[in-house]
């Protein structure tokens, strides 16, 4: 049993080891990581707090607040207290105090920037190129705050960096955060959506079209044609049934109002005119059928 | 029959109260309370504002300072206790809920401090010569800073630069230009800030001035044969050494028929007395009276003529003999009437006082019963709407389209008559 006058003498004061970084720069969507260590900490409680609203994050190895994405990560036995906040936003930007709850307090702030890193593809969104030519497409990840582990190229879904297609290099430069993209003698087949996939960034797409020099007009009219063809969408179906109804009582009115006009021939009230009922009906369903 | 349990609704909790802000002299406990209501499972923690430091969770006291507690009454009142508070636990505090986002508000603690008179740059007794200007001063400590004031003892009155006279005055310096001996006297420091006790310095001042004689009858008529007493007043500071001569400076021997006394009148006033019997021819002429202290001396003269037994036909000769003789005299001018100062027996210091007014009545927890927030499920109404909706569309279409239609009816030519 420790005196409890021990944790006041000189020698058994905390204080922060100062190697931790004290700037941290994480991308959204990663997890980022307050390195906070003590020694000597004794008896005494290791706390985060966010100094923008005062907020208590964690106590110990208690996360005090409700926001679950913060978490204290604390090894028994190392003078290690490490704040993890999953999935940070640009919004928990700013500085975090870990504190010694010793008195007077001690305590050492940590920066958080959280930015939004995006790849980018050079040149245009859309590439038109002719069959036989090369394909060249460059990658460059200059937001991230790290270079990437790796830059993925993506065919739709499938890896380029391993494609079964000869002809196919993948050039890639950590430092510089680039990676280029080179498909030798690009044939029809090859168009399609590339997307560039740093590990550190959101990734970038770009669509490539390879057209055959011998038939453009004949590509672009078969494009256009599809438009058209539209066929009736799900979503549209209760609204053509209620139109539907409304012309069908609409019909049923209007032979109504004409009965009404001619009072001295009561016989002639339930007489119904099949032609204008059937056209009109015709007539109905044309126009339900080219609004949706 | 199927019965549907409702399942349990955690509300928001909120605070009922504000946190009432406190003051309290330092020594005292202090104590902040935050009224919580449908805590449910957060927790409430306490933190100091300034300093960003955590004090309290729930239960828990974080901080190792060992003033601070914590208390909390069926999870609503939560009362942060501070005991011997210090000058620097005057600050805001906070009281934190950790809902999402985080809900907090802050009191106020005021700590105020009883004044305090400094030794440094207070002034100490002084000394000083007439006719020089003369500053006291007094500085004092304490929380909200305490006002000074300046008052002398015994309820003589302060005479202010312009010549008016006041019983008191504020302000730190006391300015006397021209000090008089009048002046002399003890000044009281007090330093007040509205928490007990008040605290007074006594300061005296000494003004040092060379002797000033004063007689009030410098001829005297005795017979020969009775006794005579001769009176002289003088004012010295430092006190002044008293003694009488004859004309060609010889002390007054003391003892036989002389007798001389000298009695204290005020702080620097003094009465001197010669008393001579019985008198002979030898007795008659030139007195003077000598007052000397380290600034200065100075002395009165006082005549001492014979008179005849036989007063009517003596007297006219007595007159007459003198008219003859051309003998010029020096004689003292005469000082200007001055106000008798008096300065009374010492009475009790009335700063000193020692009115230990009892602060900081502990708050009361305030209860709230437990309120019935009985979850009720919503009637679903959702499939309903979604079943009315084309029907609905229906109607607003037809009503338009009947319209439309009976406009265009009317181009329409009339049908013949096919029935006779």
């Amino acid at each position: 049993e420790v005196p409890p006058h021990y944790w006041e003498t000189p020698y058994s004061q905390p204080y922060f080891d100062n190697s931790s970084r004290r700037e941290v720069t994480a991308t959204v969507g990663q997890a980022a990581l307050l390195h906070c260590r003590v020694r000597n900490l004794g008896d005494r409680a290791v706390s985060w707090i966010r100094k923008r609203d005062l907020h208590i994050l964690t106590v110990g190895i208690l996360t005090y607040t409700n926001d679950q994405r913060f978490q204290s990560l604390h090894s028994e036995g190392s003078d290690e207290w490490t704040l993890r906040i999953s999935s940070p936003q640009p919004r928990d930007s700013g500085t975090y105090e870990c504190q010694v709850s010793t008195e007077p307090k001690i305590s050492q702030g940590f920066r958080l920037n959280v930015v939004v890193s995006r790849a980018k593809i050079l040149g245009n969104a859309e590439l038109f190129i002719k069959s036989g030519s090369d394909i060249n497409l460059t990658c460059l990840a200059m937001q991230s705050p790290v270079p990437p582990s790796f830059i993925y190229w993506y065919k739709g879904k499938r890896v380029m960096n391993y494609s079964q297609r000869g002809g196919i290099n993948v050039i890639t430069e950590r430092s510089t955060r680039t990676s280029k993209l080179l498909i030798a003698k690009a044939t029809p087949a090859d168009s399609g959506n590339y997307t560039c996939s740093p590990s550190s960034s959101d990734s970038a797409s770009v669509v490539v079209h390879v057209i055959n020099g011998e038939h453009p007009a004949a590509m672009q009219h078969g494009n256009s044609s599809a438009t058209c063809l539209r066929p009736l969408s799900s979503t549209s179906v209760p609204f053509v049934l209620a139109t539907w109804m409304s012309m069908t009582v609409a019909s049923v009115a209007w032979n109504s109002n004409l009965n009404i006009n001619w009072n001295w021939s009561p016989d002639w009230r339930w007489h119904w005119n099949p032609k204008w009922n059937w056209s009109n009906l015709a007539a109905g369903l044309v126009g339900i059928w080219s609004w949706s | 029959q199927r019965v549907e349990v409702p399942a349990e609704v955690i509300v928001d909790p909120k605070f009922s109260s504000p946190i009432v802000n406190m003051t309290a002299p330092v020594g005292r406990d202090a104590f902040l309370t935050c009224v919580v209501q449908d805590l449910g499972p957060y927790k409430v923690a306490w933190l100091r504002v300034d300093t960003q430091t955590i004090l309290t969770i729930q239960n828990h006291v974080i901080t190792k300072n060992q003033r601070i507690g914590i208390a909390n009454s069926e999870h609503k009142t939560w009362t942060m206790r501070i005991k011997d508070i210090k000058e620097s636990d005057k600050g805001w505090y906070m009281c934190q809920i950790n809902t999402d986002p985080m809900k907090s508000q802050m009191g106020y603690l005021d700590v105020v401090v009883p004044p305090d008179i400094l030794d440094y740059p207070t002034s100490t007794d002084m000394v000083v010569r007439e006719g020089s200007n003369v500053t006291l001063k007094c500085a004092a400590t304490g929380s909200p800073e305490p006002t000074i004031t300046w008052r002398r003892e015994s309820g003589v009155p302060i005479e202010l630069a312009t010549g008016e006279e006041v019983m008191s005055i504020e302000g730190t310096d006391l300015v006397i230009p021209n000090v008089r001996r009048h002046h002399m006297g003890a000044y009281l420091c007090i330093a007040s800030n509205g928490v007990p006790p008040s605290v007074s310095k006594r300061i005296t001042l000494v003004v040092h001035f060379p002797p000033m004689i004063t007689v009030q009858n410098q001829l005297i008529g005795a017979v020969e044969g009775k006794g005579v007493t001769l009176d002289c007043e003088s004012e010295a500071y430092p006190k002044s050494i008293n003694y009488w001569t004859r004309e060609r400076g010889e002390i007054v021997p003391p003892g036989g028929k002389y007798s001389a006394n000298v009695t204290e009148i005020g702080g620097y006033r003094n009465s001197m007395r010669l008393h001579i019997n019985p008198l002979t021819q030898a007795e008659f002429g030139s007195y003077r009276c000598v007052a000397k202290n380290s600034l200065g001396d100075t002395d009165g003269t006082i005549k001492l003529y014979r008179i005849p037994p036989n007063a009517v036909n003596y007297v006219e000769n007595f007159e007459a003999r003198h008219k003859g003789k051309k003998r010029t005299k020096s004689s003292e001018s005469h000082h200007p009437a001055r106000a008798q100062e008096h300065s009374g027996e010492d009475m009790e210091n009335p700063g000193k006082r020692k009115a230990d007014l009892s602060l900081g009545a502990e708050s009361i927890d305030s209860i709230y019963g437990n309120s019935a927030a009985g979850s009720r499920r919503r009637q679903d109404l959702g499939g309903v709407l979604l079943l009315l909706l084309p029907v609905a569309v229906a109607v607003a279409m037809s009503l338009a389209t009947a319209g439309v239609m009976r406009e265009t009816q009317m181009t329409l030519p009339p049908q013949t008559l096919t029935h006779v």
